[in-house]
């Protein structure tokens, strides 16, 4: 799994000149990637974690970008923050 | 689940705001104001303000922009109700597995055109996840790009999908101007396939 991630992360960027995000659990890559930290460097971190917090991230990642709280709420869809202002979302 | 935070109310000098259509730009009685009202425009500093300060941009400018993602799930989607009720950005998933039905949503709500899409090899995973077929998406000015690979918890199946992000839905449908093509096999690359034209 993280070569197959590898390989679209690096083509991806190769492509477009940016590396894309990574949405995910702790729990999933935790089990599926070994915990890798080998993204943490490139790819922004979309996690999921509908609590009040963001809890533990996955390993490398020393802050999460955006965080998907809640699968529900006063607006259609899956609600996120981004986190950061405004500025730092258009980049 | 967690619920969504309270409205934030703050105390705003109105002498500095009028109400837009508000011809005569009477200064209104101090009162609280719902922050959201200034995200949806109905609130817009005057010149008084700041020479610098754009309408809703002193909102903005706070932390953690509000955002919402969406999918074949929620249909359609009223992004005037959205921007209303203070998102700032949005993804919308183009594709997950093999199923493209979330790609005729992103043409609905985003105004993209699609180039033909391909099958692609599956992962290595030990959940033998299903072949993918994978998007990715550039957004033209005023946006920038940004793009998603989804890694869905192992409570469900372990698709990738791929997904376009846009800043700012108040500009959808109409202004934004996205195009989609499909993610050639990475191994693939670049000889195959045509350059990516978003």
């Amino acid at each position: 799994m993280v070569s197959w991630i590898n390989d679209f992360s690096n083509t991806y960027h190769a492509r477009v000149d940016r590396y894309p995000v990574i949405y995910t659990t702790t729990d999933w890559w935790t089990t599926c990637t070994g915990n890798s930290a080998a993204f943490a460097s490139s790819s922004p971190l979309w996690i999921a974690r509908y609590a009040s917090n963001v809890g533990t991230l996955p390993n490398g990642w020393s802050y999460h970008t955006f965080w998907q709280y809640a699968d529900s709420g006063p607006v259609p869809g899956d609600q996120d923050y981004f986190n950061g202002d405004m500025d730092g979302l258009r980049r | 689940m967690h619920s969504a935070p309270p409205v934030q109310k703050v105390s705003i000098p109105l002498t500095r705001y009028k109400m837009r259509g508000n011809r005569e730009w009477k200064p209104v009685a101090p009162m609280l104001f719902d922050l959201r009202a200034l995200a949806s425009g109905l609130l817009i500093p005057t010149a008084g303000f700041g020479a610098a300060v754009e309408p809703a941009a002193h909102l903005e400018k706070r932390a953690q922009p509000m955002g919402i993602d969406v999918s074949s799930h929620q249909g359609d989607v009223s992004w005037s109700t959205v921007v209303a009720n203070g998102v700032s950005f949005a993804f919308i998933k183009a594709t997950e597995g093999t199923s493209r039905g979330d790609s005729t949503l992103v043409v609905r709500n985003a105004n993209v055109s699609f180039q033909p899409t391909r099958t692609l090899t599956s992962p290595p995973n030990i959940l033998e996840p299903p072949t993918l077929v994978l998007f990715v998406a550039a957004i033209t000015l005023p946006f920038p790009i940004a793009l998603l690979v989804q890694l869905r918890p192992i409570s469900s199946p372990p698709t990738v999908g791929a997904g376009v992000a846009m800043v700012s839905p108040s500009q959808a449908p109409s202004t934004l101007n996205v195009r989609i093509t499909y993610f050639p096999d990475p191994l693939d690359l670049p000889a195959k396939h045509p350059p990516f034209i978003g």
